[in-house]
């Protein structure tokens, strides 16, 4: 009986600290290993011999991966959130210029429709001199923003090395960089993206301009960062983020902004209803009867 | 009932071993079965993901920080309530759109013409109405053209686009069709005298349309029009210099019927880029203009370490059938030659070289003064090869000529430094240039400074 009552309480032990227990609530901690630190020895390496992905191969499995996560979305809804930081690099505290708020629906081949939520402004300008920040969203589902570098097309632009590999529980992800074939190419950005090769989805993008664009009033791009999280099964837009520095003040901004937006609340594949997208028909007038 | 409820000793032991083994197996499985559902990867994954996104929230700071989510429920059922193309769903914002801005050119052939020009647009996908109205005190004359453009670009991608023009109208323009630098010919010859192009008055229509997508394009243009010549009415300027060149070189009278075909690539595996034009007039198209013009460019930006561009380019074109001066091909100035006087050379043949070595960055930074300056300068160094053939010695007139590359004799070279700097404005990629060239070998031509403003790969210009 003790026996078995010991072997019990080994076996509910284990499986209490088991990576598997739902029961842990927040984040669970990688398994630890124990380090053997008093005895030394060394084995001949292993050479393998097996194939290994190529660059091109990997490229063309981000394209194939990217298409069939687009070609996957039937639908999908979100709350987008814009906003304006002035002062985002400066001595002086940042400041909340703009903050728009929509919900967003999509649904294929190209319908749209948002609703605003919410539009506030520091110091509202007078009527008829707005001058507003505004993303647009097309009817496509498409994320450009994410993988533009990495269709098909582009690769007639950019050239591509792979800058490193990690691995993260069973899922291997690539660091890809990319930057533009021509050293002229002033517009086309260089920048890393990591890719998870499971399904060759896009994870996140950092993006760097070597020369302003418009250096006369652009002093340059800090920082762009592109991230996704993934909601049920595919990865989706999570948050955009860029840091300018102009070369002149801008009234309420400074010399740094930070154009922030934001994807929540997603919903996908969720079948969204005709009515959200088309007013219902008009009642038809009733027919002359001659009289 | 004690008895039926009770727990003897070997059927306790039993259920005991029972759950004792159902623990082990739980313990022994769960890892794998974790493994199975992804848990225990998805964890790892997801602390990466929620590690990278925690230490981008913190370089942003505030605006990272998710909103208020205060009277965003009602504000959506509020909105929700509104039928799909009420006030609260989006639009592309169609609206009357007019725009006009005044006009004011000068060159010895027409004078001063003053004028205003405008455009109509009704949102963005409609395409707009555009016209130009001017009158030139030197032939006391009015000039002027209407017509309508559409451009649709995809959603997603800017260069995948399309788009269609079309004016009709009386115009004056170069006799050089291939370079024309509106902005420094304009202060050549109303401030300096300088002015060394020709020009000719085109009555008639023009068309064309083209398609873009990454890397690649291609145009399809058809003009119908009456060309004749224009002579030297205004011969002062703002420095009272006398003028370098007074008069100007006669265009042939006749109408031109002519299909233009033109279209771009990038090189595959390069950052090359070819471009091919081709012009057909007379025969089966009808008008009095027969003749055939052919241009191909190569060119592209190679890096050389972190801080030198090396951006070669090379240019062909042949001018066949009929030889007039508003088709041929000029030699000379900021597009070919700076040490050869603009225009100053016209042939059948033209075969042009550049080479250059500029560096990337701003002298400012490289040099530690400063990271990001409003005013980079950049620093280059360049060579050019150029040659033009088929032609009157005696006259320089283009002459028809079966050549199609020229004599060793006929080419010319030169070598030159730069100073440049790229505002990014109007056109993004053009530069302010302070060019210092001169002649190499035997010739008497002499060094120049030369003022310019041009894209670096200037002969992949879009024709």
């Amino acid at each position: 009986m003790r026996t078995l009552s010991a072997i019990l309480l080994a076996g509910l032990l284990l499986a209490a600290t088991s990576p598997a227990t739902p029961a842990t609530p927040g984040p669970v901690p990688p398994p630890a290993l124990a380090v053997e630190d008093t005895m030394h020895t060394e084995v001949p390496p292993v050479f393998v011999n097996a194939k290994r992905v190529t660059l091109d191969e990997i490229l063309d499995r981000v394209a194939a991966g990217e298409a069939r996560r687009d070609s996957l979305l039937e639908d999908q809804g979100y709350q987008l959130t814009v906003r304006l930081v002035g002062h985002a690099a400066e001595r002086k505290e940042p400041r909340l210029v703009m903050e728009d708020v929509e919900r967003v629906y999509q649904r294929r081949p190209n319908q749209v429709r948002r609703i605003p939520l919410r539009h506030w402004e520091a110091k509202p300008p007078k009527e008829g001199a707005r001058a507003n920040v505004k993303v647009e969203t097309g009817g496509t589902m498409n994320e450009d923003i994410v993988n533009f570098a990495f269709q098909p097309d582009a690769r007639r632009k950019f050239k591509y090395r792979i800058a490193g590999r990690q691995v993260l529980g069973d899922h291997v992800v690539y660091r890809l960089a990319f930057e533009p074939k021509s050293v002229l190419d002033v517009f086309e950005p260089s920048g890393e993206v990591w890719v998870d090769t499971r399904d060759y989805v896009i994870l996140r993008q950092e993006i760097t301009f070597r020369q302003s664009p418009v250096p006369l009033f652009l002093r340059g791009i800090d920082r762009m960062v592109v991230e996704r999280q993934r909601v049920d099964d595919f990865w989706v837009l999570s948050r955009v983020f860029a840091r300018v520095r102009t070369t002149i003040p801008l009234p309420q901004v400074g010399t740094s902004l930070d154009l922030a937006i934001r994807f929540d609340d997603y919903t996908v594949n969720t079948g969204l209803p005709d009515s959200l997208f088309v007013a219902p028909a008009a009642a038809p007038a009733p027919k002359e009867t001659g009289r | 009932m004690n008895a039926q409820h009770g727990t003897r000793p070997g059927a306790r032991a039993r259920r005991l071993t029972a759950l004792a083994a159902v623990a082990l197996a739980a313990a022994l499985l769960a890892p794998h079965a974790a493994r199975a559902q992804g848990a225990l990867p998805d964890t790892a994954l997801k602390s990466w993901v929620r590690s990278m996104s925690d230490s981008t929230a913190e370089y942003f700071g505030l605006s990272a920080q998710p909103p208020d989510t205060a009277g965003l429920d009602s504000a959506l059922e509020e909105g929700l309530a509104k039928p799909p193309g009420s006030r609260n769903v989006f639009r592309t914002g169609r609206r009357l759109a007019l725009s006009a801005a005044p006009i004011f050119e000068f060159n010895r052939a027409v004078g001063a013409a003053y004028g205003a020009s405008g455009a109509l647009a009704y949102g963005h996908d409609l395409g707009r109405l555009r016209g130009s109205l001017q009158w030139a005190n030197g032939p006391d004359d009015w000039y002027g053209t209407g017509g309508y453009a559409i451009r649709r670009a995809d959603f997603d991608d800017e260069e995948r686009a399309w788009s269609f023009e079309v004016d009709a109208g009386r115009r004056f323009e170069s006799l050089n069709r291939d370079h024309y630098s509106a902005f420094f010919t304009f202060v050549d010859a109303f401030v300096y005298g300088t002015d060394r192009h020709s020009y000719l008055q085109r009555d008639g229509v023009r068309t064309s349309a083209r398609v873009s997508t990454t890397g690649r394009w291609a145009e399809l243009g058809y003009r119908n029009e009456l060309e004749s010549p224009l002579v030297t009415t205004a011969t002062w300027n703002l420095l009272g210099r006398r003028l370098t060149l007074e008069p100007n070189a006669p265009a042939a009278f006749g109408r031109a019927s002519e299909v233009r075909l033109a279209a771009g690539a990038q090189v595959p595996r390069t950052p090359l880029e070819a471009s091919v034009t081709a012009w057909n007039a007379g025969g089966a198209l009808g008008g009095d203009l027969g003749y055939h013009r052919y241009l191909a460019a190569l060119g592209g930006g190679f890096g050389l370490g972190p801080h030198l561009a090396f951006t070669p380019q090379v240019e062909y074109s042949r001018l066949t059938g009929a030889a007039l001066p508003q088709d041929a091909l000029y030699l000379g100035g900021s597009y070919s030659l700076l040490t050869v006087e603009p225009q100053s050379l016209a042939g059948t043949g033209r075969a042009v070289a550049h080479v250059e070595l500029m560096t990337l960055d701003g002298v400012q930074r490289l040099v530690g003064w400063k990271e990001d300056s409003a005013f980079p300068i950049q620093l280059g160094a360049f060579a050019g090869l150029a040659a033009r053939w088929g032609y009157d010695p005696a006259t320089g007139v283009p002459r028809v000529t079966p050549r199609d590359w020229p004599g060793s004799e006929q080419w010319m070279s030169e070598a030159g430094v730069s100073v440049m700097f790229r505002p990014g404005l109007p056109d993004p990629e053009s530069y302010l240039r302070i060019d210092y060239a001169w002649p190499l070998g035997p010739t008497d031509r002499e060094a120049k400074l030369y003022l310019s403003w041009k894209r670096t790969l200037y002969l992949l210009g879009r024709h």
